[in-house]
C-alpha cells in the first residue's frame, strides 16, 4: 500500500475513534472529537518531539534530526492504524451500552495503550543499540506526552 | 564383498524426503481440512499462508463454525426448548461472527503497524480457524449438556457448565490463534497478541451479553429473541460489585424482574405474577416491612427489592 495511502488511513483512524468516543454523548461532542482527536494526537507530537530531539542529542544518544522527525512520523501513522481497526469495536462497545460514557472511557484507554505501544516502537526505532542512559529520558519524556494528551482530550469534552 | 555392504546407505541412496506439516497439509481439500484442524493444526496453519488455499480454508471454516455453533446454541436453548432452541441456535454462530468481523480489523492493524505485515486474508483465517476449534469443541460437549438436561440439573448449575466449557474452548482457540501468530517469524508477537485477546474478550463478552439470552429457565413463558439493551457487562460487574459491598445506587427494572422469577420459583405458583410497578414497591414495602427501607437516595437498591421480595412484604400469592 502506498505511504500516502497508509497516512491518510491513520489520520482516519484517529478522526474515527474520536467519533466512537463521542457517539453516544450527541452530535456536538461527536463532531469535536472526531476532529479534536487527529489534531491532539498531532498537536502533542508536535510540542513534545523537539524536546525529545533536544535532551537526547545534550545526552548524546540522539539519531539525527532527520531520522527522529521520520521515525515520529512513522509512529503516528502506526498509531493512527491500530486506532483504525480498533474503531469498528470501540462504536459497537460505545452503542450497546446505557452509560454514555463507556465509550469515551474505552476510547481513552485505546489510546493510552496506542500511546504506550508507539512509545515502545519509538524507542526501540530510535535508541535501539545506542549506548548512554536513555530510557529514563525517554519514559520521562513519553510520560509527559501522556500527560499533556490526557489533558488535551479532556479539555476536548469540557 | 560388495562395496555397497561396507558403506552406509545413506552414502548412495538418495535419503528419504522429511514430511513436514506443509506436506501433510498439501493434499488435503474440503472437509479433510476440518479433520486437519483437529488432528494437525500446525501443519494447517502453514497452508494459511498459501494464497490459493485461502478462499478453501475461509469458505470450510466458516461453515464449520456456523454449523457446529448452531447446533451448540440449539443445544443451550434445547434447556428451554420451544422457540429458543431456534434463537439460540441462530444467534450463538450470529455472535461469533461478528466478534471476529469486529476483531479482525484490529488484527489486522496491530499487524500492520508492529509486524509491518499487511495480510488482512491471512489474518482473518486465523482468525476463523481458531473460532471454528472452539466452535467444534463446544459441539463435542453437547452431550454433557443432555445428560445434565435428563437428570433435571438446575438452571444455575447447567448455566456454570456452560461457561466453564466456553472457557476451556475459548482457551483451546486462543492458543491456536497464539500458535498462528508464533508461527511467521515476524516480531513482535505479545504486544500485537495481548491487546488483541483483550479486546476480543471484550468484544465476545459485549456481543453475547447483547444478543442475550442464550440459556433460559424452562419455566419462562415468553422468550424474546434478545432483550433490550440494558447496559453491558462492565457495568454489570460493576453493579454487582457495589451490590456485594452494600450499596445500592438505584432500582433497576432488569433486578426487579429477576427476584420476580426467583420468588415464582421458589413459592412454586402456577398462576401469573402480576407485573409489579415502580410505585408499588416502596408503597407496600415500608408498610409491611419495616426494616426494608428506602435508601438515603429515596431509591430501592436492588438487594433491598431482593430481601422484601423473598419475605412476605409483596404478598405474592
Amino acid at each position: 500500500m502506498r505511504a500516502q495511502k497508509i497516512h491518510a488511513l491513520a489520520l482516519l483512524g484517529a478522526a474515527l475513534l474520536g467519533a466512537a468516543m463521542g457517539a453516544q454523548l450527541g452530535l456536538e461532542f461527536t463532531a469535536r472529537l472526531s476532529l479534536g482527536v487527529p489534531f491532539v494526537l498531532l498537536g502533542v507530537l508536535v510540542m513534545t518531539t523537539p524536546a525529545l530531539y533536544i535532551t537526547s542529542a545534550f545526552s548524546g544518544v540522539a539519531p539525527s534530526a532527520k531520522i527522529m522527525l521520520h521515525e515520529v512520523g512513522a509512529i503516528l501513522r502506526d498509531g493512527g492504524v491500530i486506532l483504525l481497526g480498533v474503531a469498528p469495536a470501540l462504536f459497537f462497545m460505545g452503542s450497546t451500552t446505557l452509560n454514555p460514557w463507556v465509550g469515551y472511557a474505552l476510547g481513552q484507554l485505546t489510546l493510552t495503550v496506542t500511546a504506550l505501544i508507539a512509545f515502545g516502537l519509538l524507542y526501540q526505532r530510535l535508541f535501539q543499540g545506542a549506548k548512554g542512559k536513555r530510557l529514563p529520558l525517554f519514559a520521562l519524556w513519553a510520560l509527559v506526552t501522556l500527560g499533556i494528551g490526557h489533558h488535551l482530550l479532556s479539555r476536548l469534552i469540557a | 564383498m560388495d562395496i555397497s555392504m561396507n558403506t552406509p546407505p545413506s552414502e548412495h541412496a538418495p535419503a528419504p524426503p522429511k514430511i513436514t506439516h506443509a506436506h501433510k497439509a498439501i493434499e488435503v481439500e474440503g472437509l479433510g481440512l476440518v479433520d486437519l484442524l483437529l488432528r494437525d493444526r500446525p501443519a494447517l496453519l502453514t497452508l494459511l499462508d498459501e494464497p490459493p488455499r485461502q478462499r478453501e480454508i475461509a469458505k470450510i471454516m466458516l461453515l464449520t463454525l456456523i454449523v457446529s455453533s448452531a447446533i451448540f446454541g440449539a443445544t443451550l436453548g434445547a434447556y428451554r426448548g420451544g422457540a429458543q432452541i431456534f434463537f439460540a441456535g441462530f444467534k450463538l454462530p450470529i455472535a461469533l461472527l461478528l466478534t471476529a468481523a469486529l476483531t479482525t480489523p484490529a488484527f489486522a492493524a496491530l499487524n500492520l503497524a508492529l509486524r509491518g505485515e499487511a495480510t488482512i486474508r491471512r489474518d482473518f483465517n486465523l482468525v476463523l480457524v481458531s473460532l471454528a476449534l472452539t466452535s467444534l469443541l463446544l459441539l463435542a460437549s453437547a452431550p454433557l449438556f443432555f445428560l445434565a438436561y435428563s437428570r433435571e440439573v438446575g438452571y444455575h448449575k447447567v448455566f456454570l457448565l456452560a461457561v466453564s466449557l466456553l472457557g476451556l474452548a475459548g482457551l483451546a482457540g486462543l492458543r491456536l490463534f497464539f500458535q498462528g501468530l508464533t508461527s511467521r517469524p515476524r516480531q513482535p508477537v505479545w504486544s500485537v497478541a495481548l491487546p488483541l485477546f483483550a479486546l476480543f474478550a471484550m468484544v465476545g463478552a459485549q456481543m453475547s451479553w447483547t444478543l442475550r439470552p442464550f440459556l433460559v429457565r424452562p419455566r419462562t413463558v415468553n422468550v424474546p429473541f434478545v432483550r433490550a439493551i440494558e447496559g453491558g457487562v462492565p457495568e454489570a460487574v460493576y453493579h454487582s460489585l457495589r451490590s456485594a459491598q452494600g450499596i445500592y445506587a438505584a432500582r433497576r427494572a432488569e433486578v426487579v424482574d429477576e427476584v420476580r422469577r426467583d420468588v415464582y420459583e421458589l413459592s412454586r405458583v402456577e398462576e401469573e405474577i402480576p407485573p409489579l410497578t415502580p410505585a408499588q414497591a416502596p408503597a407496600q414495602a415500608p408498610a409491611q416491612a419495616p426494616a426494608q427501607a428506602p435508601d438515603a437516595a429515596g431509591a430501592w437498591g436492588a438487594a433491598s427489592g431482593e430481601d422484601a421480595a423473598l419475605s412476605p412484604a409483596f404478598r405474592f400469592p
